[in-house]
């Protein structure tokens, strides 16, 4: 053991590359070739900081791009989905006109204004909390909530009618009817919506509609947990303007929730024009 | 600053202590394996389940070689042949090939390798062990039920049918694993990111790095994809509604375009580890900076980057645009430049080293064979005339298994066998080794030469009979896999064995350069004792050799 | 031993702190953006435009959000690679997979007749080609052979 150390050593003492190993060795103490010991760098930081973290902003830093990767991977998430949808509104785009109709663009843009609006609010939560404003933090977070809990209201009151209107993808007797109202899409006059393929396209639609606003719906859902979380754990005074990083972290996951919606409410609400009913 | 001074030349006298504290005396007991945060000891819970997930996946190997000795179905028939194919593709892949280097080497060597004291997220290193121990629960519960008979691919609409079987959990199954293997490349991105020890620069990193880093941006990429995929099958097949069948409007075709955008890119999840290990080996064994460093480091990310751009060519004869295909082939057959730079780079390092041939390196020079004849008949099946023909044949499966038994599998033995005193503190007996490794390879070359040539003169995969004219190739290949059976039983009890009977071993006993190795072994809890600052580049040796201590 | 890179040192970030009003601002904008994207939703502007219209305000509110928001316009190269990687693997992914529908049938489908009456749409001429094809979905209303992208109406 002993000897693979002095040779090592030694190799380390023989180098002729331009690292600087010559210059710093007679203050720093060398370990196999080519790595020193530096005592005194593993100083505890403020509070807060994990063990395996020297200092809290390398441990903001690792929180924030592991955050961004984590947002990277819902892209690709929600992608799988956006590409199902451009593929079969390419193949099917009347069927798909006369299918958007059928989602109120009443309740779609209250949903929207709601999001963008918490939008708003997480970003104020989120300045409350840079600056250490508790109460602040404790209103903002509460609206963000609030705005979370209308859009799922919404939400569960448009699948309501849909599984009124037989638009439930798994029930036997689904079945679309045409909406009433201008479609924006000369060829879907044309289209005989009664006919087994036009159902089974228009199915394909509703299984796009329920499983992306399920997904959307399930991440709001996990949004209102974490927010609640932070909500109580302001109250408990955890947070200041010294360490409010799962604040941010929650707040970049809210403002990407948002972020789908703002796609999705195009895709799936208004293709085939705005239509206001409730 | 503050430093140690030491005179130079004279090795680190660590305090004296009678038992030191290392992650293997830093408590015991089942609680403080099963809830531990320490990356090291999670590389030991991945690595037990992965060996029991390797075992249930050669089983299933064995059933199916001992099926085609004989060209007709004398042990199983057709349905059970299918489930046979179908679990044992599942298992190695997803259960056994994606976790294995990064999840057991990777997890204990890359934050010794970057300087740090643990994973960025110990607390999320930790939850994916749990998941994919959920998701392998799941297909557990798939193989008690009897299987599943899809094959691993899943494809629509057959798996969507009446004729398949436990299709839902095997789906739901995967999806969880899936999940385990985003959460670890999410970690290990973050730990090469932001952990790495005063001094580490990029291109001063240790290429088993690059190739992890490589590897995990196709797991955080790819992997969400193919979530989503097995999601939608699942909804298809339990509310019947038609978005892969034709029958109902569906693509099939649009199913293979999202399985294969995560499952072309994930060819290289089960690759790129490999490649990081055996630049490792090499390094150590011939005491020299891998040739053409930078590329090599480079073309992993190369690797990982362009494998998003060819997963066509697993749809040549599925209906795909003959256009597209085209475009396919063309920038499949550019794959081979990265891969092709590591081959040549580590061939330039051997060349007129004194190569030291300890066990890990014949793994190894292993590897560079097979990964070769792996890698160039994959040119033949991304040529779009000639993959019509040996599309669905044992050429096909020779092809993969080359690359994925005869790289990945090797790389892992003998990344393993390298590694395994640092993380035990014993030796492994040395001639047993040698022995076990001539052994698996040529064990490995005679069970799957011969299914190039069956495959080439025309035998169909995912049969379980065959014509009799292709039996001696068949026989052949069962008697290989005999042998190379022998080559995995004795790692296994050799290994076992020297846990505890194995001579103890030294801080570094391939005098290796690796900063892993700068540790004391087993290393203690927070891997160093000092934090380490790193002055050189990688793999730096110097001319003088260094003998075993 | 100040010449030693810290990596830590080196990608060190900075929490940014951003008046209120900034933000409000953005909200402001996204309100608007709503409201020209419902507007724009019932006229009809001929071919792909109306996707083009819708996507491309979505698009601009997204990049308000990212940008603002989710601080990505204070952040480091690194972020932004992350940011940016999402996307592009995304763009990867529709580019190529469009690429194969958009260009499934130029062998073997004559010139689209879009304005045949559904009822006397003949069954559409196919000739053989390379690959199994997927079965042709059976309904009477088939405007045209499946795998066609309808290229501006």
């Amino acid at each position: 053991m002993a000897d693979t150390h002095a040779a090592q050593a030694a190799a380390s003492g023989t180098t002729t590359t331009g690292t600087p190993t010559s210059a710093m060795s007679g203050s720093d103490t060398h370990f196999g070739a080519g790595y020193a010991v530096s005592a005194g760098s593993t100083a505890h930081g403020a509070h807060a900081r994990a063990h395996q973290f020297d200092t809290p902003q390398q441990q903001y830093a690792a929180s924030n791009l592991g955050m961004w990767i984590f947002l990277a991977t819902e892209v690709m998430t929600f992608g799988g989905f956006f590409l199902a949808y451009i593929v079969y509104r390419a193949l099917y785009p009347e069927t798909f006109a006369l299918a958007s109709p059928h989602q109120s663009a009443t309740w779609g843009t209250i949903n929207t204004f709601a999001l963008i609006l918490s939008s708003l609010t997480m970003a104020l939560a989120v300045h409350a909390a840079q600056t250490g404003n508790r109460r602040r933090l404790t209103m903002f977070l509460g609206f963000t909530i609030a705005l979370a809990c209308v859009f799922l209201v919404v939400k569960s009151i448009e699948y309501t009618t849909h599984i009124e209107e037989n638009l439930w993808i798994g029930s036997q007797n689904f079945h679309m009817e045409r909406p009433a109202g201008e479609i924006v899409d000369p060829e879907a006059a044309r289209v005989d919506l009664d006919s087994t393929v036009q159902q089974g396209r228009a199915k394909i639609f509703f299984f796009l509609y329920w499983t992306m606003t399920g997904l959307h719906g399930f991440h709001v859902l996990i949004g209102i947990v974490l927010l609640s979380a932070l909500l109580i754990n302001n109250l408990r005074k955890v947070y200041s303007e010294n360490y409010y990083t799962p604040v941010e972290m929650t707040g970049l996951y809210w403002h990407f929730v948002d972020l789908v919606w703002i796609f999705l409410f195009p895709l799936l609400y208004l293709l085939g024009g705005a239509h206001w009913h409730i | 600053m503050a430093t140690v001074s030491t005179p130079i030349g004279e090795p680190i006298r660590r305090p004296e202590r009678r038992v030191r504290l290392t992650y293997l005396n830093n408590g015991y007991g089942l609680r403080s394996w099963l809830f531990t945060l320490d990356h090291k000891r999670i590389a030991w819970l991945y690595l037990i389940t992965i060996t029991v997930a390797f075992m249930v996946g050669s089983i299933e190997a064995t059933l199916i070689r001992l099926e085609l000795l004989t060209p007709a179905g004398d042990l199983v028939q057709a349905e059970n042949y299918s489930k046979l194919f179908t679990m044992h593709g599942i298992t190695m892949i997803f259960l056994f090939l994606v976790p294995s280097i990064p999840a057991v080497l990777g997890n204990f060597f890359i934050p010794m390798m970057v300087g740090a004291r643990d994973v960025a997220f110990p607390r999320l290193n930790l939850l994916s062990w749990y998941v994919y121990m959920l998701g392998a629960l799941f297909l557990l519960a798939v193989m008690l039920l009897g299987g599943t008979d899809t094959g691993w691919t899943f494809y629509t609409p057959l798996s969507t049918t009446n004729y398949t079987q436990n299709v839902v959990p095997a789906a739901m199954g995967i999806l969880i694993v899936g999940f385990s293997s985003i959460l670890t490349g999410l970690n290990f991105l973050v730990t090469i990111h932001k952990m790495r020890a005063p001094g580490l620069t990029w291109f001063k990193m240790q290429l088993f790095l690059w190739s992890l880093y490589a590897t995990s941006l196709i797991q955080v990429l790819a992997t969400p994809v193919l979530a989503i995929t097995l999601l939608l099958v699942a909804v298809e097949r339990t509310l019947r509604v038609g978005i892969f069948d034709p029958a109902l409007g569906g693509d099939p075709i649009l199913f293979q375009h999202m399985f294969w955008f995560y499952s072309h890119p994930a060819v290289y999840i089960m690759i790129l580890p490999g490649m990081g290990v055996i630049s490792e080996l090499i390094s150590a064994f011939t005491r020299r900076n891998v040739f053409g460093y930078r590329f090599v480091a480079a073309s992993s990310v190369a690797i990982a980057i362009y494998g998003f751009l060819v997963w066509g060519h697993h749809l040549f004869v599925a209906g795909q645009s003959v256009y597209s295909a085209m475009v396919f082939s063309v920038l499949s057959f550019f794959v081979a430049i990265p891969s092709a730079i590591k081959v040549f780079n580590w061939t330039a390092t051997l060349y007129k080293a004194s190569v030291w041939l300890q066990t890990p390196m014949l793994y190894a020079i292993g590897f560079i064979g097979l990964f070769v004849v792996g890698g160039l008949t994959g040119l033949f099946l991304a040529a779009l005339a000639t993959d019509v023909a040996l599309s669905d044949t044992y050429f096909v499966v020779a092809h993969f298994h080359y690359v994925m038994v005869g790289g990945m599998l090797l790389a892992y033995l003998g990344g393993l066998h390298y590694w395994w005193p640092k993380m035990t503190g014993r030796m492994y007996p040395e001639f047993l080794g040698k022995l076990a490794a001539i052994t698996v390879f040529l064990g490995f070359n005679l069970t799957f030469f011969p299914q190039f040539v069956a495959g080439a003169l025309g035998m169909n995969r995912r049969y379980y009979s065959y014509d009799s004219s292709y039996q001696i190739y068949n026989v052949l290949s069962t008697a290989g896999s005999t042998i190379l059976g022998v080559g995995f039983i004795l790692p296994l009890f050799y290994l076992t064995w020297s846990l505890k009977f194995g001579k103890l071993a030294p801080d570094n006993p391939w005098g290796s350069a690796g900063l892993e190795w700068q540790s004391p072994t087993p290393p203690p809890p927070e891997n160093f004792e000092e934090q380490p600052v790193v002055l050189h580049g990688p793999h730096h040796y110097t001319r003088k050799e260094v003998t075993v201590g | 031993m100040a010449h030693i890179t810290d990596p830590i040192q080196r990608d060190h970030e900075e929490h940014h702190v951003i008046p209120p009003r900034n933000y409000v601002i953005v909200f402001g904008l996204l309100v608007v953006l709503t409201i020209l994207t419902v507007l724009a939703a019932n006229f009809q502007f001929g071919g792909l435009l109306n996707e083009v219209v819708a996507l491309g305000i979505a698009t601009m509110k997204a990049s308000l959000v990212i940008l603002f928001f989710m601080h990505v316009r204070y952040s480091t190269p690194l972020l932004r690679l992350v940011v940016a990687a999402g996307f592009i693997f995304f763009g990867i992914m529709v580019l190529f997979t469009m690429a194969d529908f958009v260009s499934r049938d130029w062998r073997s489908t004559p010139p689209r007749q879009i304005v045949a009456p559904v009822e006397q749409a003949p069954p559409p001429v196919t000739e053989p080609t390379l690959g199994p094809q997927p079965t042709q979905a059976v309904g009477q209303d088939e405007v045209r052979p499946r795998g066609t992208v309808n290229p501006g109406r």
